[in-house]
Protein backbone atom coordinates (compact mmCIF):
# COMPACT_ATOMS: atom_id res chain seq x y z
CA UNK A 1 0.00 0.00 0.00
CA UNK A 2 2.92 1.92 -0.36
CA UNK A 3 1.95 3.34 -3.22
CA UNK A 4 -0.91 5.57 -1.59
CA UNK A 5 1.86 8.07 0.42
CA UNK A 6 4.29 7.87 -1.91
CA UNK A 7 5.47 10.52 -4.27
CA UNK A 8 8.57 9.28 -5.01
CA UNK A 9 10.04 11.27 -7.73
CA UNK A 10 7.02 11.06 -10.38
CA UNK A 11 7.86 7.31 -10.92
CA UNK A 12 4.84 4.57 -10.49
CA UNK A 13 4.97 1.11 -9.61
CA UNK A 14 4.59 -0.59 -12.96
CA UNK A 15 2.51 -3.49 -12.10
CA UNK A 16 -0.56 -1.64 -13.10
CA UNK A 17 0.38 -1.11 -16.50
CA UNK A 18 1.51 -5.20 -16.47
CA UNK A 19 -2.21 -5.46 -15.90
CA UNK A 20 -3.27 -3.97 -18.33
CA UNK A 21 -0.58 -5.45 -21.03
CA UNK A 22 -2.14 -9.00 -20.06
CA UNK A 23 -5.50 -7.88 -20.43
CA UNK A 24 -4.64 -6.63 -23.83
CA UNK A 25 -2.92 -9.76 -24.50
CA UNK A 26 -5.88 -12.00 -23.27
CA UNK A 27 -8.30 -10.48 -25.47
CA UNK A 28 -6.43 -10.66 -28.98
CA UNK A 29 -6.10 -14.55 -28.38
CA UNK A 30 -9.58 -14.76 -27.22
CA UNK A 31 -10.70 -12.81 -30.23
CA UNK A 32 -7.94 -14.72 -32.85
CA UNK A 33 -9.20 -17.92 -31.33
CA UNK A 34 -13.17 -16.74 -31.57
CA UNK A 35 -12.67 -16.24 -35.12
CA UNK A 36 -10.32 -19.39 -35.87
CA UNK A 37 -13.25 -21.25 -34.21
CA UNK A 38 -15.96 -19.10 -36.62
CA UNK A 39 -17.28 -16.58 -33.97
CA UNK A 40 -17.44 -13.07 -34.57
CA UNK A 41 -15.74 -11.66 -31.67
CA UNK A 42 -15.56 -7.99 -32.83
CA UNK A 43 -17.65 -5.36 -32.87
CA UNK A 44 -18.64 -5.41 -36.43
CA UNK A 45 -22.13 -6.09 -38.45
CA UNK A 46 -23.57 -9.36 -37.98
CA UNK A 47 -23.06 -10.32 -41.20
CA UNK A 48 -19.95 -9.30 -41.62
CA UNK A 49 -16.82 -11.61 -42.86
CA UNK A 50 -14.40 -12.86 -40.57
CA UNK A 51 -10.75 -11.75 -41.11
CA UNK A 52 -8.40 -13.35 -42.99
CA UNK A 53 -6.63 -16.10 -41.14
CA UNK A 54 -2.67 -14.39 -41.52
CA UNK A 55 -4.44 -11.70 -39.61
CA UNK A 56 -5.99 -13.98 -36.91
CA UNK A 57 -2.39 -15.31 -36.50
CA UNK A 58 -0.87 -12.30 -36.92
CA UNK A 59 -3.29 -11.58 -33.70
CA UNK A 60 -2.84 -14.28 -32.14
CA UNK A 61 1.25 -14.04 -31.79
CA UNK A 62 0.38 -10.56 -30.77
CA UNK A 63 -2.00 -11.90 -27.87
CA UNK A 64 0.54 -14.50 -26.81
CA UNK A 65 3.56 -11.92 -27.23
CA UNK A 66 1.55 -9.34 -24.50
CA UNK A 67 0.43 -12.01 -22.11
CA UNK A 68 4.20 -13.40 -21.77
CA UNK A 69 5.59 -9.84 -21.60
CA UNK A 70 8.08 -10.80 -24.78
CA UNK A 71 9.12 -7.69 -26.81
CA UNK A 72 5.92 -6.12 -25.50
CA UNK A 73 6.36 -2.25 -27.03
CA UNK A 74 7.02 -4.29 -30.54
CA UNK A 75 4.10 -6.89 -30.64
CA UNK A 76 1.72 -3.48 -28.76
CA UNK A 77 2.76 -1.53 -32.02
CA UNK A 78 1.15 -4.46 -34.56
CA UNK A 79 -1.56 -4.39 -32.19
CA UNK A 80 -1.79 -0.57 -32.41
CA UNK A 81 -1.58 -1.52 -36.38
CA UNK A 82 -4.37 -4.22 -36.54
CA UNK A 83 -6.81 -1.79 -34.72
CA UNK A 84 -6.16 0.76 -36.49
CA UNK A 85 -6.91 -1.27 -39.42
CA UNK A 86 -10.18 -2.11 -37.54
CA UNK A 87 -10.81 1.47 -37.07
CA UNK A 88 -10.78 1.90 -40.51
CA UNK A 89 -12.59 -0.65 -41.60
CA UNK A 90 -15.43 0.81 -39.41
CA UNK A 91 -14.71 4.08 -41.37
CA UNK A 92 -12.42 6.43 -39.06
CA UNK A 93 -13.88 9.19 -38.07
CA UNK A 94 -12.48 12.02 -35.51
CA UNK A 95 -14.84 11.12 -33.01
CA UNK A 96 -13.19 8.39 -33.09
CA UNK A 97 -10.59 9.79 -30.46
CA UNK A 98 -12.64 9.52 -27.71
CA UNK A 99 -15.15 7.11 -28.09
CA UNK A 100 -15.87 4.67 -25.35
CA UNK A 101 -16.00 1.43 -27.84
CA UNK A 102 -14.11 -1.36 -27.54
CA UNK A 103 -11.72 -0.69 -30.56
CA UNK A 104 -10.31 2.56 -29.58
CA UNK A 105 -10.65 1.67 -25.54
CA UNK A 106 -7.86 -1.26 -26.93
CA UNK A 107 -5.85 0.90 -29.45
CA UNK A 108 -5.17 3.31 -26.36
CA UNK A 109 -4.63 0.33 -23.94
CA UNK A 110 -1.77 -0.69 -26.81
CA UNK A 111 -0.75 2.69 -26.74
CA UNK A 112 -0.17 2.72 -22.64
CA UNK A 113 1.98 -0.23 -23.04
CA UNK A 114 3.85 1.19 -25.36
CA UNK A 115 4.62 4.31 -23.58
CA UNK A 116 5.26 2.67 -20.33
CA UNK A 117 7.20 -0.56 -21.49
CA UNK A 118 5.10 -2.79 -19.76
CA UNK A 119 6.81 -5.68 -20.68
CA UNK A 120 9.29 -5.29 -17.68
CA UNK A 121 6.95 -6.68 -15.00
CA UNK A 122 6.33 -9.72 -14.58
CA UNK A 123 7.51 -10.67 -18.44
CA UNK A 124 10.25 -12.08 -20.38
CA UNK A 125 11.53 -8.15 -21.41
CA UNK A 126 12.60 -7.93 -18.19
CA UNK A 127 15.43 -10.35 -19.40
CA UNK A 128 15.53 -8.62 -22.94
CA UNK A 129 16.06 -5.45 -20.79
CA UNK A 130 18.90 -6.41 -18.54
CA UNK A 131 20.53 -7.28 -21.55
CA UNK A 132 20.02 -4.56 -24.36
CA UNK A 133 18.41 -1.82 -21.44
CA UNK A 134 17.38 0.87 -24.27
CA UNK A 135 16.51 -1.42 -27.17
CA UNK A 136 13.32 0.64 -28.68
CA UNK A 137 11.25 -2.80 -29.07
CA UNK A 138 10.69 -3.90 -25.45
CA UNK B 1 15.09 5.51 -11.83
CA UNK B 2 18.54 3.67 -10.99
CA UNK B 3 18.98 1.84 -7.88
CA UNK B 4 22.70 1.74 -6.57
CA UNK B 5 23.86 -1.61 -5.29
CA UNK B 6 27.22 -2.24 -3.88
CA UNK B 7 29.22 -0.03 -6.91
CA UNK B 8 26.82 -1.18 -9.58
CA UNK B 9 24.04 1.31 -10.92
CA UNK B 10 21.31 -0.88 -12.18
CA UNK B 11 18.13 0.15 -13.92
CA UNK B 12 14.69 -0.36 -11.86
CA UNK B 13 12.11 -2.17 -13.67
CA UNK B 14 9.93 -1.83 -11.14
CA UNK B 15 8.91 1.85 -11.37
CA UNK B 16 7.82 3.97 -14.59
CA UNK B 17 7.56 7.78 -15.30
CA UNK B 18 4.11 9.26 -14.39
CA UNK B 19 3.57 10.67 -17.66
CA UNK B 20 2.99 7.76 -19.31
CA UNK B 21 -0.22 7.15 -17.51
CA UNK B 22 -1.36 10.38 -19.13
CA UNK B 23 -2.56 9.12 -22.55
CA UNK B 24 -4.85 6.95 -20.59
CA UNK B 25 -5.96 9.21 -18.20
CA UNK B 26 -7.05 11.86 -21.50
CA UNK B 27 -8.75 9.39 -23.06
CA UNK B 28 -10.57 7.72 -20.11
CA UNK B 29 -12.16 11.27 -18.76
CA UNK B 30 -13.18 11.99 -22.41
CA UNK B 31 -14.79 8.50 -23.00
CA UNK B 32 -16.76 9.25 -20.12
CA UNK B 33 -18.18 12.29 -21.41
CA UNK B 34 -18.51 11.51 -24.53
CA UNK B 35 -20.73 8.45 -23.14
CA UNK B 36 -22.24 11.14 -20.52
CA UNK B 37 -23.69 12.54 -23.54
CA UNK B 38 -26.22 10.23 -24.35
CA UNK B 39 -27.91 11.20 -20.89
CA UNK B 40 -27.69 14.71 -20.35
CA UNK B 41 -28.92 17.80 -22.44
CA UNK B 42 -32.32 16.89 -24.51
CA UNK B 43 -31.75 13.32 -22.83
CA UNK B 44 -31.84 14.40 -19.51
CA UNK B 45 -35.99 13.73 -19.20
CA UNK B 46 -36.29 10.57 -21.10
CA UNK B 47 -32.91 8.52 -19.48
CA UNK B 48 -34.48 7.00 -16.59
CA UNK B 49 -37.01 5.45 -19.13
CA UNK B 50 -34.34 4.63 -21.22
CA UNK B 51 -32.12 3.07 -18.24
CA UNK B 52 -35.18 1.14 -16.74
CA UNK B 53 -35.98 0.05 -20.67
CA UNK B 54 -31.88 -0.67 -21.03
CA UNK B 55 -31.79 -3.07 -17.75
CA UNK B 56 -34.51 -5.37 -18.49
CA UNK B 57 -33.48 -6.06 -22.04
CA UNK B 58 -30.03 -7.00 -20.58
CA UNK B 59 -31.19 -9.17 -17.51
CA UNK B 60 -31.12 -12.44 -19.45
CA UNK B 61 -27.76 -12.09 -19.83
CA UNK B 62 -26.82 -10.33 -16.63
CA UNK B 63 -24.59 -11.70 -13.96
CA UNK B 64 -27.07 -13.91 -11.76
CA UNK B 65 -25.63 -12.68 -8.06
CA UNK B 66 -26.39 -9.23 -9.96
CA UNK B 67 -29.36 -10.00 -11.14
CA UNK B 68 -31.40 -9.40 -7.73
CA UNK B 69 -29.89 -5.81 -7.17
CA UNK B 70 -30.93 -4.65 -10.61
CA UNK B 71 -34.41 -5.82 -10.11
CA UNK B 72 -34.81 -5.06 -6.38
CA UNK B 73 -32.80 -1.96 -5.85
CA UNK B 74 -31.73 0.06 -9.47
CA UNK B 75 -35.13 -0.27 -11.65
CA UNK B 76 -37.59 0.57 -8.63
CA UNK B 77 -35.40 4.01 -7.73
CA UNK B 78 -34.14 4.85 -11.47
CA UNK B 79 -35.93 8.09 -11.70
CA UNK B 80 -33.33 9.00 -8.82
CA UNK B 81 -30.35 6.72 -9.78
CA UNK B 82 -30.75 7.10 -13.51
CA UNK B 83 -29.05 11.04 -12.82
CA UNK B 84 -27.25 9.71 -10.16
CA UNK B 85 -25.70 7.87 -12.92
CA UNK B 86 -25.46 10.82 -15.33
CA UNK B 87 -24.11 13.15 -13.11
CA UNK B 88 -21.53 11.06 -11.53
CA UNK B 89 -20.49 10.01 -15.50
CA UNK B 90 -19.89 13.84 -15.78
CA UNK B 91 -18.10 14.63 -13.06
CA UNK B 92 -15.58 11.78 -13.47
CA UNK B 93 -15.02 12.57 -16.81
CA UNK B 94 -14.22 16.49 -15.77
CA UNK B 95 -12.54 15.00 -13.13
CA UNK B 96 -10.39 12.80 -15.40
CA UNK B 97 -9.53 15.23 -18.09
CA UNK B 98 -8.09 18.07 -15.61
CA UNK B 99 -6.77 15.93 -13.20
CA UNK B 100 -8.60 16.80 -10.63
CA UNK B 101 -9.23 14.81 -7.19
CA UNK B 102 -7.72 11.83 -9.97
CA UNK B 103 -8.11 9.14 -7.72
CA UNK B 104 -11.33 9.46 -6.77
CA UNK B 105 -12.35 9.76 -10.10
CA UNK B 106 -10.67 7.01 -10.83
CA UNK B 107 -11.80 4.64 -8.36
CA UNK B 108 -15.45 6.26 -8.85
CA UNK B 109 -14.81 5.41 -12.57
CA UNK B 110 -14.12 2.15 -12.29
CA UNK B 111 -16.87 1.46 -9.81
CA UNK B 112 -18.91 2.65 -12.23
CA UNK B 113 -17.73 0.79 -14.86
CA UNK B 114 -17.95 -2.60 -13.21
CA UNK B 115 -22.12 -2.00 -12.86
CA UNK B 116 -22.03 -1.99 -16.26
CA UNK B 117 -20.19 -5.13 -16.82
CA UNK B 118 -21.99 -6.94 -14.41
CA UNK B 119 -25.13 -5.60 -15.71
CA UNK B 120 -24.18 -6.74 -19.61
CA UNK B 121 -22.71 -10.13 -18.42
CA UNK B 122 -20.33 -8.78 -20.58
CA UNK B 123 -17.46 -10.61 -22.36
CA UNK B 124 -14.79 -10.37 -20.28
CA UNK B 125 -12.00 -11.53 -22.25
CA UNK B 126 -13.54 -11.04 -25.85
CA UNK B 127 -13.19 -7.48 -26.55
CA UNK B 128 -15.14 -5.13 -24.67
CA UNK B 129 -14.32 -1.68 -23.43
CA UNK B 130 -15.39 -2.30 -19.95
CA UNK B 131 -12.73 -4.42 -18.61
CA UNK B 132 -10.12 -1.69 -20.15
CA UNK B 133 -12.16 0.92 -18.25
CA UNK B 134 -12.19 -0.91 -15.18
CA UNK B 135 -8.25 -2.07 -15.32
CA UNK B 136 -7.24 1.48 -17.21
CA UNK B 137 -8.75 3.20 -13.55
CA UNK B 138 -7.35 1.23 -11.48
CA UNK B 139 -4.07 2.04 -13.18
CA UNK B 140 -4.66 5.43 -13.20
CA UNK B 141 -5.78 5.27 -9.28
CA UNK B 142 -2.79 3.72 -8.30
CA UNK B 143 -0.20 6.13 -10.61
CA UNK B 144 -2.11 8.92 -8.87
CA UNK B 145 -2.03 10.41 -12.97
CA UNK B 146 -3.41 13.71 -11.92
CA UNK B 147 0.21 14.80 -10.83
CA UNK B 148 1.68 14.80 -13.99
CA UNK B 149 -0.16 17.50 -15.98
CA UNK B 150 -2.97 17.75 -14.29
CA UNK B 151 -4.22 19.99 -11.31
CA UNK B 152 -3.19 17.49 -8.68
CA UNK B 153 0.26 18.65 -9.29
CA UNK B 154 -0.82 21.27 -7.03
CA UNK B 155 -3.10 20.04 -4.73
CA UNK B 156 -0.53 17.50 -4.07
CA UNK B 157 1.98 20.00 -3.33
CA UNK B 158 -0.12 21.70 -1.04
CA UNK B 159 -2.20 18.86 0.38
CA UNK B 160 0.46 15.96 0.53
CA UNK B 161 -1.60 13.57 2.23
CA UNK B 162 -4.91 13.29 1.15
CA UNK B 163 -6.05 10.20 -0.72
CA UNK B 164 -7.83 11.69 -3.19
CA UNK B 165 -5.46 13.06 -5.49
Amino acid sequence: MGFLLDSGADTIPRWPLAGLRIYGGLVFCGASLAELMGRQAWPVPPNAALDPPAVLVLELLVGVALVLGAVSRAAALIGVALMAGRLIAAGLKPADLVSPGPNTAITILLLTVMLGRAGRVWGVDRLLAARWPRNPLW
Amino acid sequence: MVSVESERIVPLYTRAPRWTLVLLRLYLGAAFLRAAANKIGENWRPWPGWMAGFIHSQLPRTVPFYRGFLTAVVVPHAGFLAPAVACAEVAVGCCLLLGLATRGAAIIGAVLTLNYLLMKGGPFILPNNDPVFILGGIAVCVGAAGRAYGLDAFLHRRFPRVPLW
